[in-house]
């Protein structure tokens, strides 16, 4: 009798699992081509959109990309735009243990190409440069990448394993400093938090990050010649749940309409 | 004759999942594991550097919290007004937040322009964030509560008389604690100690908010797997394994007697 | 004065503990009762365990309690040997015994030797080693008695300190402290049941009864089975003649009330009702506050004041003895009453008999009840029938034992105030 009961309990856990993992979210697809919607296009012409449409993107894009999201919704009514953002490096791994996104935007290509075989081709959609952030005030006194080499200013750089820290490595070597941080955060939104909370007497960001911080911090302009260039890819994901809306996003960013919210972010497009 | 009565074949089922979900994810890390980098990556020095700050760092934050704790949960075992209760509340508190939430507040009170770290840097120009002292007074506050309720507990267990015996025959308060009652708690304060240790080696939230994160002063192993899971997988399997089998080596160094029973 | 003079107050929820208690240096003073009467919380008192406000307690000429002063139970060199010993756990038995010593501060290895001595005289000395936790009651017990006597104590308080031992042990132990106490010159206060302990050991014995004293003798009469193993006692005093020898009607009324006093002082202190009109010199004043005069009773003879006097006695009486109030000897019988009651549970009397062999219905013990029922039948008997027996209900409770009262004895002179 009790080997029955195992047996039924067991049944009813593999149903529930069975329930459980059928239960993800029916993608909203339409039977329009994808092709139906290019960049630029009228919205009354391309067909509704449906479902949810999740999108990974680089931590200095949040500001921007979340603009871009409610246009898209009110243009798309059906649709949901959901965001994750975060570290680049970080959004790859997630990517690449299967997380169910439809859209990947980095903040340098080395990372998208980690995944290059989890996506459909990339395009560059805007360019990012470096700046010194300093709390409002500049307290510390920061004037130059020089300033970076001094033990006794407390500093914060991006780990060298996301793209910001990487670009800012390859900055200091072309300058010839050798830079004396206290503390290596894990994305761009940690480095710039501790600029805005007066921990550090400076940081190394992107130019974006300091327009988009506002009164707490002031920039510092990195010398042309040293700078570093990241150029921003966007990709949809193979596996995309969602493929037509991922598209349609895709497409609302490489547009004019994406192009001057870019811009006035402080990105450079192209 | 079977003394006990056999379980409920239905409480076997839960029982074996409950078993899987906490043993089944370690099976995975061991069999991913790369065998054949595995002492070339623990050898290495930023992780051998990890480790050893992730074991300072926990020593000393358990040992402060020996010595905050244990009088603390001293007072508030013979305490029975409403103010040890609300006491008692507060203490809990981090044992409920988000460890992130933790390094946030520490940040405000003891950040270069916080609460108590502005004045103190102003004062002496010490400044704490991004110091391994911010290490292990981050680990301190998460890991607190941990050894405050253990040996509470265990104090409240322990019926005074005893302590009131010996008190007749000359005794100082003094000497009532360090004579009887202490050894009287010790096996809830070692087990108190064991999970304020597992918990401040554990610790990331608070640590990588308020300490941040720099080779060698505050990069503990919990900040290096989790930066290194974003460059370099494998290794990150690697240190996890690392980790695992130090908690292991510490629970298994103080099993038995020490970890069942918090009650004295 | 060396030893202990104790007056002590405590009071516990709906317990009263009100005892005066003294012992002189070397003197032991052995405190019985029925559990629950106050013994053990006396001994708290004494040592500042159990909070005594409005209690005197002087020991060895020093005050402890009293004058606006409590000395914290730490400071009062008091030697105690609890009922389940309390040692601590973790320590060895050598430790344990060196305890007050070491907490006084005398040196580590002097202690440990005054603890060894006396582990040995006490027959444990092979067991030092041994960790408390780990000791029999009998060794625990032992242990505890080391650590009370080797920590030089003023004043030993021994709360049924062999009860854990066989009777061999026992005597062993017990001559042992005799001979220790005999030359350390220390007060003893010892809670025992065991009548052995008394006889063996004990200079006097003090019995407890609900928190109050109710006797003090030498050892033979304070130990016999007493008041608290009947039930709680309240006392009737017929003043006036008793129907002493023969059956003579007693009159409630009649006659000078010379040993009214001495009677009354002899029962406090249970509750005592004096059915009397007039009372003369043994008026109830503050001095007696155990006594309550009931008059008016006389009228429907003597059962019938009985009942009324038990009725003023209240519900908390379970045995009422009835006293004449002329014989003041004749309370020396009321132990023995009060015992024989005891010993035969289904019996609702216990009567003295007098000298001429026939039963004193108003020398006896009653059950509650019993007086009340006998009270009870035919009330109006008495008045129509005056030449019968008025004494005749009472005769009649059965079952009732009898009892040959001792001859009338002389009674303790009490000290004032005690």
């Amino acid at each position: 009798m009790t080997a029955t009961r195992t047996r039924t309990a067991l049944a009813l856990l593999v149903a529930a699992a069975a329930a459980l993992a059928g239960c993800s979210s029916a993608p909203g697809g339409t039977d329009a081509p994808p092709g139906a919607a290019e960049a630029g296009g009228d919205a009354t012409a391309a067909p509704q959109l449906t479902g949810e449409v999740v999108v990974l993107a680089a931590a200095s894009l949040s500001e921007v990309f979340t603009g871009l999201g409610e246009r898209f919704e009110q243009e798309n009514p059906g649709v949901t735009v959901t965001f994750g953002f975060g570290a680049s490096s970080a959004l790859a791994q997630q990517v690449r243990a299967g997380a169910p996104a439809d859209l990947l935007a980095t903040a340098n290509t080395s990372t998208m190409e980690q995944v290059a075989d989890l996506t459909g081709t990339p395009e560059v959609f805007a360019t990012n440069t470096l700046q010194i952030a300093v709390p409002a005030g500049n307290p510390g006194g920061v004037t130059g990448v020089e300033d970076f080499a001094d033990p006794d200013l407390t500093l914060a750089l991006c780990a060298a394993e996301v793209p910001c820290g990487s670009a800012a490595a390859e900055m200091f070597a072309a300058a010839g400093v050798v830079p004396q941080p206290d503390t290596y955060e894990k994305d761009v939104s940690a480095t710039l938090t501790k600029v805005v909370l007066g921990e550090v007497d400076a940081a190394v960001v992107y130019r974006t990050d300091v327009i988009a911080a506002g009164d707490a911090v002031e920039g510092v302009d990195v010398p042309e010649d040293v700078d570093v260039v990241n150029d921003y890819p966007v990709a949809v994901l193979a596996d995309a749940p969602n493929p037509e809306a991922a598209a349609a996003f895709r497409d609302l960013v490489l547009s004019v309409v994406g192009a001057e919210a870019l811009e006035a972010a402080g990105f450079v497009v192209s | 004759m079977r003394t006990r009565p056999r379980a409920p074949a239905g409480l076997l089922v839960p029982a074996a999942l409950a078993v899987a979900l906490l043993v089944l994810p370690f099976v995975a890390l061991v069999v991913r594991a790369p065998w054949g980098r595995l002492t070339t990556t623990i050898a290495s020095e930023p992780v051998v550097e990890a480790l050893g700050l992730s074991l300072r760092c926990a020593t000393a934050a358990t040992a402060i919290c020996l010595v905050l704790g244990v009088p603390l949960a001293w007072v508030l075992a013979r305490s029975g007004g409403w103010a040890a209760r609300v006491v008692r509340a507060l203490v809990t508190v981090p044992l409920v937040l988000p460890p992130v939430v933790g390094g946030v507040a520490l940040l405000m009170l003891l950040g270069r322009v916080g609460l108590l770290g502005g004045p103190l840097e102003r004062w002496t120009g010490v400044t704490l964030p991004f110091t391994t002292p911010a290490v292990v007074i981050a680990e301190t506050f998460v890991a607190l509560p941990f050894l405050v309720i253990a040996v509470e507990g265990t104090l409240r267990g322990l019926d005074g008389r005893t302590e009131a015996a010996a008190a007749t025959f000359g005794a100082s308060p003094w000497y009532v604690l360090r004579r009887v009652t202490l050894p009287r708690a010790l096996p809830g304060i070692v087990s108190g100690a064991v999970l304020a240790f597992a918990r401040a080696l554990g610790e990331f939230g608070a640590t990588i908010t308020f300490a941040g994160n720099f080779p060698g002063a505050t990069r503990t192993m919990p900040l290096a797997i989790y930066l290194t899971m974003e460059s370099d997988p494998e290794a990150a399997i690697a240190l996890s394994l690392v980790l695992v089998a130090v908690s292991l080596v510490i629970l298994l160094a103080l099993r038995g007697r020490w970890l069942t029973g918090v009650r004295a | 004065m060396t030893g202990l003079r104790a007056r002590l107050a405590v009071r516990r929820g709906d317990f009263a503990l009100d005892v005066a208690l003294d012992a002189g240096p070397g003197e032991v003073v052995a405190l019985v009762g029925a559990n629950g009467s106050g013994k053990t919380t006396a001994l708290h008192a004494l040592t500042g365990l159990v909070p005594a406000a409005g209690s005197r307690v002087e020991l060895a000429g020093r005050v402890l309690d009293g004058d606006g002063v409590h000395v914290p139970s730490a400071e009062r060199g008091i030697g105690t040997v609890f009922q389940d010993h309390l040692l601590v756990p973790h320590l060895s038995a050598l430790e344990n015994a060196a305890f007050g010593l070491r907490a006084r501060g005398v040196r580590a290895a002097d202690a440990r030797t005054e603890a060894a001595r006396w582990l040995d005289r006490l027959g444990v000395g092979d067991r030092a080693g041994v960790r408390a936790a780990r000791l029999s009651g009998g060794q625990s017990q032992r242990v505890a008695l080391a650590r009370a006597l080797a920590s030089r104590p003023r004043l030993l308080l021994l709360d049924e300190p062999f009860s854990a031992l066989d009777a061999g042990s026992r005597a062993e132990v017990r001559a042992l402290l005799r001979e220790h106490l005999a030359e350390a010159g220390v007060p003893v206060l010892l809670v025992s049941h065991d009548a052995a302990d008394l006889d063996g050991l004990a200079d006097r014995v003090v019995r407890l009864d609900r928190g109050r004293v109710v006797a003090r003798g030498a050892t033979a009469a304070g130990s016999a089975p007493g008041p608290a193993d009947a039930g709680r006692v309240g006392a009737l005093v017929v003043a006036g003649g008793a129907g002493g020898a023969g059956g003579r009607a007693p009159r409630p009324d009649a006659g000078p009330a010379a040993g009214l006093g001495p009677v009354l002082d002899a029962l406090a202190p249970w509750p005592t009702v004096l059915l009397a009109e007039h009372p003369g010199p043994a008026a109830p004043d503050g001095r007696r506050p155990h006594v309550r005069l009931l008059r008016g009773a006389a009228g429907g003879g003597p059962v019938a004041a009985l009942a009324a006097g038990l009725r003023a006695l209240g519900d908390g009486v379970d045995v009422a003895v009835v006293v004449p109030g002329d014989r003041p000897g004749a309370v020396a019988a009321v132990p023995r009453l009060l015992a024989a009651l005891a010993e035969h549970p289904g019996a609702r009397a216990a009567v003295a008999l007098g000298p001429d062999g026939h039963p004193q219905p108003l020398l006896a013990a009653y059950r509650a009840a019993a007086l009340a029922d006998a009270a009870a039948a035919a009330p109006g008997e008495e008045r129509s029938a005056p030449r019968a027996d008025p004494l005749l209900r009472l005769r009649t409770v059965a079952p009732a034992v009898l009892v040959a009262a001792p001859p009338d004895a002389a009674l303790p002179r009490r000290a004032p105030g005690s």
